[in-house]
């Protein structure tokens, strides 16, 4: 490049720096109190979740050094884990993919005795929370079982023939736990879909396996992809199941090596752990942001192929099978939580029934804290996860400038891509002493690190459904109060709160549920002597005190159910089309 | 009733250096006045609205309401009464609590409100239908229900933003013209946004035609018809057939301009300067011109197309010495295709469009 070039250059550059600077942008008065309103949300989020990560990503260069420290990962177990932990997560992806995908067909394209039921259950597994669903699998088909000994006693079949352990629990506790993220996915997908695609494709000349190949699969692509990723970052974060079948993945690696005083080696796994769940997450934002098919027409839906005689009857069983198989968890913890402690030993179900259990975790002020814990730190978590997550959607909803929405929804949602266990392990890590980075702030050993915890991991749900619920707004209906004068605070509580209050209540009873049930992060930063629920129900079936691990694990699942009739009861629904997929948006690990 | 003024408004989007105004505009609407901004969609004119209502501020420029300079004032200090094009009504209330709603951030008692209320509803053809759910009414019904919101207030300014475009085409001449008369009833100067030329010229006092971010003509719409400023306006409003041409001479509010073989006599601006051998475009109505067997029309061409009307005929007509169509409205149906026809203007139909 010649000199008068590059002088040239330098002064376009020049030029265009002095421009930008005297063109700050103007804003209306309504445009910067969204901007002032987006301050405490970046300020809170920034804190407690960019700046614990990166304290990870620092403690990973302490001990022995940065470069010993990945190369011990590289070498050591970790690797060995973190090559586990993607196996299990590509196992599950198929295997949900293939029991996801096919319920979804076989009820949205079918009709049959008992469609509905088995409709309504096959969403279950999200709302079970992790621990009690994981342990309710390890109660049914461990060797010691409830299914291997009822096939013994029934057909005399060898229960280690039958019963699960090690990587093959986890993938099924994984499959049944994750496939509805693959039901939902595709039952969406064919919902969406046209019939008269698949009519022009059959007058085309396609026989029905053609059309299915060539153009409802192809179809679905984007639905199987975002169930495939979705399925694959919940596997990777997964650690109730490896721990409780004993399996080493990269999770249960962070937690036992922390535990073993080498933090170091912690962080790093906790940083590369981090690092694949955020590339995951970053993958599929870009993936939904692509252009998905979409039918061009407003054709009409497919209707159900009735089915009859002998695949009726098939098709019947079939489901009562699946039913009884989503039923069971809810019902063994239900069972064993009635069952008298060490009367259950060699026989199929538990021979001795008493009120124990309950009695007991409800007078012994000991087996009452946990509880209490769990209640109140879930309580505080759900208000300020509400009042953050509710003012990051409206935020964004409202954002007025060009840049910025696309970094503040990005940070929201950061920690929910977060693995549980890496989110106790940044919490632990920056807030254990005061730092200029903690402002001083000390949670280690304080009851309070829970409810942070829980805030950190359930505000990108309240966040989902306020925006969900803002996203049904008129656009304008608060704009039209302020033209008639109401102050853009006012619109908020006078026209807004009214018309979006049922979508963040919903949002605040699953963050209340979610954390009361929380497990992953909650093993890895509680307080000695203040074990939150799902610590306790750990320990106590740990301890084989079955019976007062399932009477947690029933309230727990009371107080679900509890809070599902309420969020069907204030969205005050009519009773729609059989189409409508209830959909519980819990997020488990 | 109070005057709208934008004092060299523009509107700059994107921070790189070569960024060149969005929007540059300088208007006022008189008071009273039903002023429109018409123009196709991306050029601008809902957010001057914004601009004007305070959801949106201006790069630079000055908006004032009479001698009020409003523009640092956030839109609930401003006055203003809004109608939105998807109606934003408040789903949560009924009908007249959506009226009621500005009423009582206004303090007004509730005697009065109620009076207020009904007197606004009776004026949009709305009376008894207060305690009804917004949902339950018909997209029309909403959107008086929405203007009788506005009203109720008794803006000094009333702004429109495209109220009709979510009806259908019967509903929108209703609504037009109840629009209209409820803005004269309502003494208050009012804006109107749309795309829709002819819901402009129905109903404006004056119209702002805008494209490329600038107002292209800002006249009665008479004016704008019938002397367009520029070529845009000239095709954007009605049908019309630009022509190129070359001034001849300059007369007294005419001017002769030639065509390709013929000259014709057009009509001219008295504020624009022209004079001989300036390059100008000729806007030429399809229905100024007539169908001929006067061997001295001034031009000729060949039928290419023909669409029978009823009463009329559109004809295509390839000009002689002009390579151009052009758009012919006549009486005379009897018009073959492929027949050569001699077109008069009548004297001053044209309108010369300077360069």
């Amino acid at each position: 490049m010649s000199a008068t070039a590059a002088r040239t250059a330098t002064e376009t550059e020049l030029v265009a720096t002095v421009g930008k600077r005297s063109r700050r942008r103007q804003l209306a008065t309504t445009e910067r109190f969204i901007v002032f309103l987006a301050i405490p949300v970046f300020a809170v989020v920034l804190f407690f979740v960019v700046m614990p990560m990166l304290q990870t990503v620092v403690e990973s260069s302490g001990g022995n050094g940065l470069i010993a420290n990945y190369a011990n990962f590289l070498s050591g177990g970790s690797q060995r884990a973190l090559f586990l932990s993607v196996g299990i997560s590509l196992a599950t992806v198929a295997l949900c993919a293939v029991v996801g995908t096919l319920l979804a067909v076989l009820l949205t394209r079918f009709e049959f005795p008992g469609r509905r039921a088995l409709q309504v259950l096959a969403v279950l597994p999200l709302a079970l929370p992790p621990l009690i669903g994981a342990a309710a699998f390890t109660i049914l088909y461990n060797e010691t079982g409830i299914f291997p000994r009822a096939l013994h006693e029934l057909f005399g079949v060898d229960p280690g023939v039958v019963s699960v352990s090690g990587v093959s629990g986890v993938l099924l506790v994984h499959v049944l736990t994750m496939f509805p993220y693959f039901y939902l996915s595709v039952t969406a997908g064919l919902a969406g879909m046209d019939t008269s695609l698949e009519e022009a494709a059959a007058s085309l000349g396609a026989a029905k396996w053609k059309v299915w190949t060539t153009v409802i699969l192809p179809m679905l692509t984007p639905a199987l992809v975002a169930g495939a990723l979705l399925t694959f970052m919940t596997s990777m974060a997964s650690f109730t199941a490896p721990q409780l079948y004993n399996v080493q993945t990269l999770t249960m690696q962070i937690v036992s090596t922390r535990t073993g005083g080498n933090y170091s080696l912690a962080a790093a796994q906790a940083t590369v752990l981090a690092g694949v769940s955020i590339g995951f997450l970053f993958l599929m934002r870009w993936y939904q942001g692509r252009q998905n098919y979409r039918s061009m027409s407003k054709g009409i839906q497919r209707s159900r192929t009735r089915t009859t005689g002998l695949a009726s009857a098939l098709a019947a069983v079939g489901g009562v099978v699946l039913s009884f198989i989503l039923i069971a968890p809810v019902a063994a913890i239900i069972l064993l939580s009635f069952s008298k402690n060490r009367s259950w030993t060699t026989q199929v179900l538990p021979t001795q029934y008493t009120l124990d259990n309950y009695i007991s975790i409800f007078t012994d002020p000991e087996a009452l804290l946990p509880i209490n814990v769990s209640l109140q730190m879930a309580f505080y978590a759900t208000i300020v996860a509400v009042l953050i997550g509710a003012t990051a959607a409206w935020v964004i909803s409202r954002w007025p400038l060009r840049r910025g929405k696309g970094v503040l929804d990005a940070l929201v949602m950061l920690p929910w891509a977060l693995p549980g266990t890496v989110i106790g392990v940044n919490l632990v890590t920056a807030f254990a002493e005061p730092t200029w980075s903690n402002l001083g702030l000390v949670l280690v050993g304080s009851l309070l690190i829970l409810p942070v915890a829980y805030f950190v991991r359930y505000v990108p749900l309240v966040f989902r459904e306020t925006g969900a619920s803002i996203d049904t707004l008129d656009p304008s209906v608060d704009e039209a109060a302020q033209s008639l004068g109401a102050s853009p605070l006012r619109s908020i509580v006078t026209v807004v709160m009214p018309l979006v209050w049922k979508g963040i209540l919903a949002g605040a009873l699953l963050a209340f549920i979610d954390g009361v049930g929380e497990y992953v992060a909650s093993v890895v930063v509680y307080p000695a002597g203040y074990p939150p629920m799902s610590v306790e129900i750990y320990n106590r079936l740990y301890s084989a005190d079955l019976g007062s691990a399932a009477a947690y694990g029933a309230l727990q699942i009371g107080l679900i159910f509890v809070v599902l009739l309420i969020t069907n009861w204030i969205e005050h629904k009519p009773r729609g089309s059989d189409d409508e997929v209830p959909v519980t948006q819990a997020v488990t690990a | 009733m109070i005057p709208i003024h934008l004092d060299k408004i523009s509107k700059t989007y994107g921070e790189s250096a070569e960024a060149t105004p969005t929007i540059s505009v300088d208007f006022t609407a008189e008071q009273g006045e039903f002023f429109t901004l018409l123009g196709p969609s991306g050029c601008g004119k809902s957010t001057l609205l914004r601009m004007i209502a305070g959801f949106v501020a201006p790069t630079s420029g000055e908006i004032r309401f009479a001698e009020r300079n409003v523009t640092k004032l956030p839109a609930y200090r401003r006055g203003i009464g809004m109608v939105f094009q998807n109606y934003a009504l408040f789903p949560h209330m009924s009908v007249a609590d959506n009226v009621a709603y500005g009423l009582k951030l206004r303090r007004v008692g509730k005697a009065a409100r109620a009076e207020r209320i009904d007197k606004a509803l009776q004026r949009v053809g709305l009376e008894g239908y207060g305690k009804r759910r917004v949902d339950q009414l018909s997209g029309g019904q909403q959107q008086r229900v929405a203007l009788a919101r506005a009203i109720v207030i008794e803006p000094q300014v009333l702004l429109l933003d495209e109220p009709l475009s979510n009806l259908d085409a019967k509903l929108r001449e209703e609504t037009r013209m109840q629009i209209r008369e409820v803005h004269k009833s309502a003494r208050t100067t009012a804006v109107y946004v749309t795309h829709d030329q002819s819901e402009a010229m129905a109903m404006s006092d004056r119209i702002a035609v805008l494209a490329d971010g600038r107002a292209h003509q800002i006249d009665t719409p008479q004016k704008v018809y019938n002397e367009p400023a520029t070529a845009f306006v000239a095709r954007f409003i009605g049908r019309s057939n630009v022509i190129p041409g070359t001034v001849v001479s300059v007369g007294d509010g005419t001017a002769l301009v030639r065509l390709g073989p013929g000259d014709i006599t057009v009509r001219r601006s008295a504020d624009a300067p022209l004079g001989a051998g300036d390059v100008v475009h000729v806007s030429l109505r399809p229905e100024s011109l007539e169908v001929t067997s006067d061997g001295d029309a001034e031009l000729r061409g060949v039928v290419r197309s023909r669409e029978f009307l009823g009463s009329s005929a559109v004809l295509e007509v390839e000009l002689e010495g002009v390579a151009q169509m052009i758009t012919v409205s006549t009486a005379n149906v009897g018009v073959r295709e492929g027949s050569r026809i001699a077109l008069a203007s009548a004297s001053g139909a044209g309108w010369v469009i300077p360069e």
